[in-house]
């Protein structure tokens, strides 16, 4: 007759977190089943086996046994006990155990089966290392901010090793001056024990039509830079170009302004040409921070829109570049400082984004008898005939910082500030003026379209040129938003996730957020001018409120202007985070 | 008209049938936390279990394929504050599941810290999926200067490790040459690449989980 089995069951963790005064008890009981599955596992007269185990019906095995990872399944006999750590026991009806001890692992099959000693489980994983054939068992391990920080230390940075390779590739953007730019050189990391050299050289193929080998179509980009440091530490380094350039970046990144341009033939930005060179040192810390001083000396031109294609609205022009951008030599002293701890494994409850810059710019530079609003039109030959010249000196600063912070752990509310501009010296050129307003600062207000906006303190009146170019001398912009993470699971789920099923199975975002910005002009008191010292009040800024859902990889919003009653809704398409 | 309409009307129907059964016929993946009794919570940590999570076909088969999965776990010790609540502690470590083509096993890797730490290598993979379900205890207690407190477990599962999304990210961008740097056989990029593409047209290859304990309240207790 079988004999009735003792269980004493040491469940421990989710199968075992039961509140009540047992609790001190059982942690004891589950310690002392480690220490004796180790002890069992480590005994002389222990047969070891590593992976899976099967004891077939008809099979008897002398002694004790020790399973590691397993899974073990005995449907014969043991006649001594049977110790499974980390691994799951499979008891067939007949099975027949002179003892179990599972540590690590669960039992199945238990009421079928004689087992003439005690069982003892635990669910939790247990902790041990190898001291020649024996197991050790490890300590639990104690909350240490250095345990998870070690493992920021293991990730190598990107960059950490010696690589070279010539690439083939598109600069990872499209507008209506370029085309998709294709670029071409060799790349190379070497790392030293002072530091290491780095060097990014490229051609530049334009392939927006008509293709003619000229600089319209060629350009080059080509960096150096030896830094001495891996950590903390200097760069030195200089940079020849010939490129296309946004006047105003930090409104929307390269990515999706391209994605904007190819598909629905909105390109949100104005271009210039930059072709000369400069030197730079910088400093930095880690991949997280840097400081830069740069000179460089280089000549602006205009860029025209060419014709590259669309997938949508193949018909429709192009938005104009604006053709009344100066051109000239100028020499730029620029100083930037970047800060981005969003992805610093430190950064517990988020992180910063700072992106400051001030620029001296030096240079004389021309400009044709482009009309100015109300001026009656000046014939294009007249134009073309008689470009005048303006020496300038200029300093303009910019800032953009961020701060995201976590309220709860899918709770996220983050913060901009962006604030630029005119300092001191000359008006600036067209190339450094500013402007809000549109899917990427103000969305409850149209890309520059500005005419329910009276006075206009989006553009500055830059919509009354043609093309719509950013006219203030200086912005400020606060934006907020506020998010909740949610999975949303319709038809599809990650057990049925064939490509071929219907709905969504990801996590989204709802977002609620509010922005309020405007720009201003340097000068004699007027509905957008301020003097120098002056900033407007925050009663005559425009402001917008809207909802959406961010998907991560795109999001839907709806935004609403608050501060001009007849602008009518605007949904807008993200291909990014708001910011 | 309504002719017309039947047959797609029918057809989706049939999708969207066929996805709520099937799914009610396999188990569900479940990430789960416990905060341990009140009186061990500034002595030990919470137990988290990640069940089933390898567990649909798309990730087997990418797993077949030779994608590992990186399932990345990280627990966070939040106290209950009155507006905001405030994280004052985080633990995170990962567990690698990949298909040994040679050995023709899954094999089970816990990393911890700096340290390795294998949890078998197995012929089947629902033995490698309940390698990954082990409960582990998350080494993060609480605080005597925390009144009110909880656990929040997030899992994220990843059918490509990080160096390969890199290469991916690249190859995707259109840089052709990284995938041939070093001295990787060029003969295999092109069966790469087409992987990764057909990974990336699959879609969904990451998965996130999220879990939480109720808010507890430390007691004074003996470890």
């Amino acid at each position: 007759m079988a004999r009735m089995h003792q269980v004493v069951l040491f469940a421990c963790g989710a199968m075992a977190v039961a509140a009540g005064a047992g609790a001190q008890q059982r942690d004891t009981a589950a310690r002392d089943a480690a220490a004796n599955a180790v002890a069992l596992y480590n005994a002389d007269r222990t047969a070891r086996v590593t992976g899976q185990f099967d004891v077939p019906a008809e099979r008897t095995v002398e002694g004790d046994v020790a399973v590691l990872n397993g899974p073990a399944t005995v449907a014969g006999r043991i006649t001594g006990t049977l110790t499974a750590i980390n691994a799951d026991v499979r008891l067939t009806a007949g099975a027949s155990l002179g003892g179990l001890v599972v540590v690590g692992g669960t039992i199945t099959g238990l009421e079928g089966a004689t087992v003439r000693g005690d069982v003892q489980q635990r669910a939790e994983l247990l902790r041990y290392h190898f001291d020649g054939t024996r197991i050790v068992l490890d300590p639990e391990p104690s909350y240490d901010e250095a345990w998870w920080k070690r493992r920021a230390r293991r990730r190598p940075p990107p960059d950490d090793r010696s690589w070279k390779d010539w690439t083939f590739t598109s600069a990872h953007t499209y507008n209506r001056v370029e085309g998709l730019p294709i670029l071409l050189g060799p790349r190379i990391r070497q790392l030293t024990d002072w530091g290491r050299f780095s060097l990014d050289a490229y051609g530049i193929v334009r392939t927006a039509g008509p293709l003619r080998w000229d600089r319209e179509t060629l350009g080059h980009d080509a960096t150096g830079e030896l830094q001495f440091g891996r950590k903390l530490g200097i760069g030195v380094g200089g940079r020849t170009f010939d490129v296309v350039e946004a006047v105003e970046s930090w409104q929307q990144d390269e990515g999706e302004a391209g994605l904007a341009a190819f598909v629905l033939r909105k390109d949100y930005r104005d271009y210039y040409r930059r072709h000369g060179g400069l030197g730079f040192v910088k400093l930095h810390a880690g991949v997280d921070a840097d400081l830069t001083f740069s000179f460089g000396d280089e000549r602006w031109e205009n860029a025209f829109e060419r014709d590259p294609v669309s997938v949508l609205r193949r018909g429709d022009p192009w938005r104009p570049n604006f053709a009344g951008m100066e051109f000239g030599n100028m020499h730029l002293a620029t100083t930037r400082l970047r800060v981005d701890t969003r992805q610093r494994q430190s950064s517990l409850w988020g992180g910063w984004y700072l992106d400051a810059d001030i620029e001296r710019g030096t240079g004389t530079l021309w400009s044709y008898a482009y009309p100015a609003p109300g001026d009656s039109m000046v014939p294009l030959d007249a134009m073309l005939r008689a470009p005048t010249p303006r020496r300038m000196t200029y300093t303009r600063g910019f800032v953009d910082a961020r701060r995201y912070t976590r309220l709860a752990p899918d709770v996220a509310l983050n913060l901009r500030i962006v604030a630029g501009g005119w300092m001191s010296g000359d008006h600036l050129p067209w190339q450094r003026r500013l402007s809000v307003g549109g899917p990427f600062t103000l969305p409850g207000y149209d890309f520059r379209r500005a005419w329910r906006v009276n006075p206009d303190v989006l553009t500055c009146d830059g919509t009354l040129y043609t093309g719509a170019p950013a006219n203030c001398d200086r912005v400020m912009l606060f934006q907020a938003e506020f998010r909740r993470d949610f999975h949303v699971s319709w038809v599809r789920n990650d057990v049925r996730d064939d490509w071929w099923r219907p709905g969504f199975n990801r996590r989204a975002a709802w977002v609620l957020f509010a922005d309020a910005g405007r720009g201003w002009t340097v000068g004699d008191e007027g509905p957008i001018n301020y003097k120098k010292d002056e900033v407007p009040p925050l009663s005559t800024f425009r402001s917008d409120i809207g909802a959406g859902i961010d998907f991560g990889s795109f999001g839907i919003y709806v935004a609403k202007a608050t501060s001009t009653a007849s602008e009518p809704m605007n949904v807008i398409v993200r291909v990014r985070h708001r910011f | 008209m309504a002719a017309s309409l039947r047959r797609p009307l029918l057809l989706a129907a049939v999708l969207i049938g066929s996805a709520a059964s099937s799914a009610r016929g396999q188990g569900r993946p479940t990430l789960s936390i416990s905060a341990p009794a009140a009186e061990q919570v500034m002595h030990t940590g919470p137990v988290v279990v990640a069940a089933n999570m390898l567990t649909g076909r798309k990730l087997q088969e990418l797993l077949a394929s030779g994608f590992p999965a990186r399932l990345h776990f990280t627990v966070e010790l939040w106290s209950v504050g009155g507006w905001v609540n405030d994280l004052e502690r985080r633990v995170e470590w990962d567990v690698v599941v990949r298909w040994l083509a040679v050995e023709k096993t899954y094999e089970v890797t816990q990393l911890v810290g700096d340290r390795p730490f294998s949890l078998g290598k197995f012929t089947q993979l629902g033995d490698a999926a309940a390698a990954v379900a082990r409960p582990t205890r998350a080494p993060i207690v609480s605080l005597a200067s925390i009144k009110r407190a909880y656990y929040q477990a997030t899992l994220s599962v990843e059918t490509l490790s990080l160096s390969d999304l890199d290469e991916v990210e690249r190859w995707l961008r259109g840089e052709l040459q990284p995938a041939v740097r070093g001295r990787r056989n060029p003969g295999t990029v092109l069966g790469r690449g087409l992987k990764t593409l057909a990974s990336r047209l699959l879609g969904g290859e990451r998965r996130e989980y999220a879990a939480r304990t109720e808010v507890f309240q430390a007691t004074e207790g003996k470890r």
